[in-house]
């Protein structure tokens, strides 16, 4: 399986990666803004997404967005991983077809349950 | 010879005064409204209470030789200049003080907050690399402990992996700091764009008010969250909710 990483911050980034590694994944495409990763979603390849909020040239709510509005990207599990814990963040990143949502700083189990319960609900599907 | 109905009369006792007040009162209306447009003219031309204490002086000399009224007039009209000359002086003052903390101290305090978040980005990726190194040397020991069936030390090396691992997700810190500092420095922007404005309203023309707080618009990009903190188990189990198994 190969994950999507998407975050501003290198640190993060790495974290992510790191996190994704101990659970078992390590299959990991890096982009830093939303802008980049539309285009290495678009290259293919792609069976999940954790994405950030808040980036530059393009935020993770318009990269899911953007994503959603392809025929390739209406059933790819997203992930939002964010600082952003307002109520109507985190409905507005429902509405934005977002599958699930962690809030930073996280931990790797913590990760790892909620890509479980992403794909879980998937494979019933 | 009979006068005509339409010539004018002689006007009676009691309505002279009256009249004669009248006529005062528009005189002395006539000669506010002319010292007023001296003033603005005055304050056009002049900055400083100096020049407009020189100004002031012939003037006060006329009004000398005129009526008591008009002198007291022109003694009022002197304090008003002082006044507004030490007005214009005091926001002339401020325009600077504003001026040099919009220029300098605003703008090097937006430089070390940028500073700030590149040394802890910096400081965190160096934790990150020694983490790295220092997880690689354990489970290369806990591995050999496994080799040689040492249960308990295989056991404690993985506690240690485990530690380590635990430090890297903390260095999260960094992320969460980094996106405070990035919204502390995009207000100190604001402020400083805000006082900019501020002070070029008391340039000569400028009359624009409405843009100091109408027109100001932050053109850093806002790629952070003003509310970013570590603690938000609320809102993760509000998320939890909303996102569980439907």
């Amino acid at each position: 399986m190969r994950f999507l990483v998407v975050d501003d911050s290198a640190t993060m980034r790495r974290i992510i990666v790191n996190s994704l590694d101990r659970i078992g994944y390590t299959d990991v495409v890096e982009a830093d803004d939303g802008a980049t990763a539309l285009i290495k979603f678009a290259e293919g390849g792609i069976s999940f997404i954790i994405t950030d909020w808040n980036m530059p040239q393009m935020s993770g709510l318009d990269f899911a967005r953007g994503v959603r509005g392809r025929p390739d990207g209406k059933d790819i599990p997203i992930l939002m991983v964010t600082t952003r814990s307002a109520r109507e963040d985190i409905l507005a990143a429902v509405e934005a077809g977002v599958n699930n949502y962690v809030l930073k700083p996280f931990t790797p189990p913590v990760l790892k349950e909620k890509i479980d319960a992403v794909l879980s609900v998937r494979a019933a599907a | 010879m009979r006068s005509s109905p339409c010539a004018r009369r002689p006007e009676p006792e009691a309505i002279r005064p009256m009249a004669t007040q009248v006529q005062s009162h528009n005189d002395v209306l006539h000669a506010t409204d002319t010292a007023l447009r001296l003033v603005n003219q005055a304050l056009g031309d002049l900055g400083t209470s100096e020049n407009l204490a020189r100004i002031a002086a012939p003037m006060a000399e006329k009004g000398a030789e005129g009526s008591g009224s008009l002198l007291s007039l022109a003694s009022t009209l002197l304090r008003a200049y002082a006044e507004v000359a030490s007005l214009l002086d005091r926001i002339k003052q401020s325009r600077g003080l504003l001026q040099e903390a919009s220029d300098a101290r605003l703008d090097q305090m937006n430089k070390k907050l940028t500073a700030v978040t590149s040394a802890t980005e910096l400081a965190a990726t160096g934790m990150l690399d020694g983490l790295d190194r220092a997880i690689a040397v354990v489970t290369e020991l806990e591995q050999e402990a496994e080799e040689s069936q040492d249960l308990v030390r295989h056991a404690r090396y993985t506690a240690l992996r485990e530690e380590l691992y635990g430090v890297m997700t903390h260095v999260q810190f960094q992320d969460i700091t980094s996106q405070q500092l990035g919204y502390a420095a995009a207000v100190i922007s604001d402020t400083e764009r805000r006082l900019e404005q501020l002070t070029n309203l008391f340039e000569p023309f400028a009359a624009d008010v409405s843009a100091v707080s109408n027109g100001v618009t932050s053109s850093a990009p806002k790629h952070f969250d003003p509310n970013a903190v570590a603690d938000k188990t609320d809102s993760q189990a509000f998320a939890d909710a909303l996102f569980g198994p439907r």
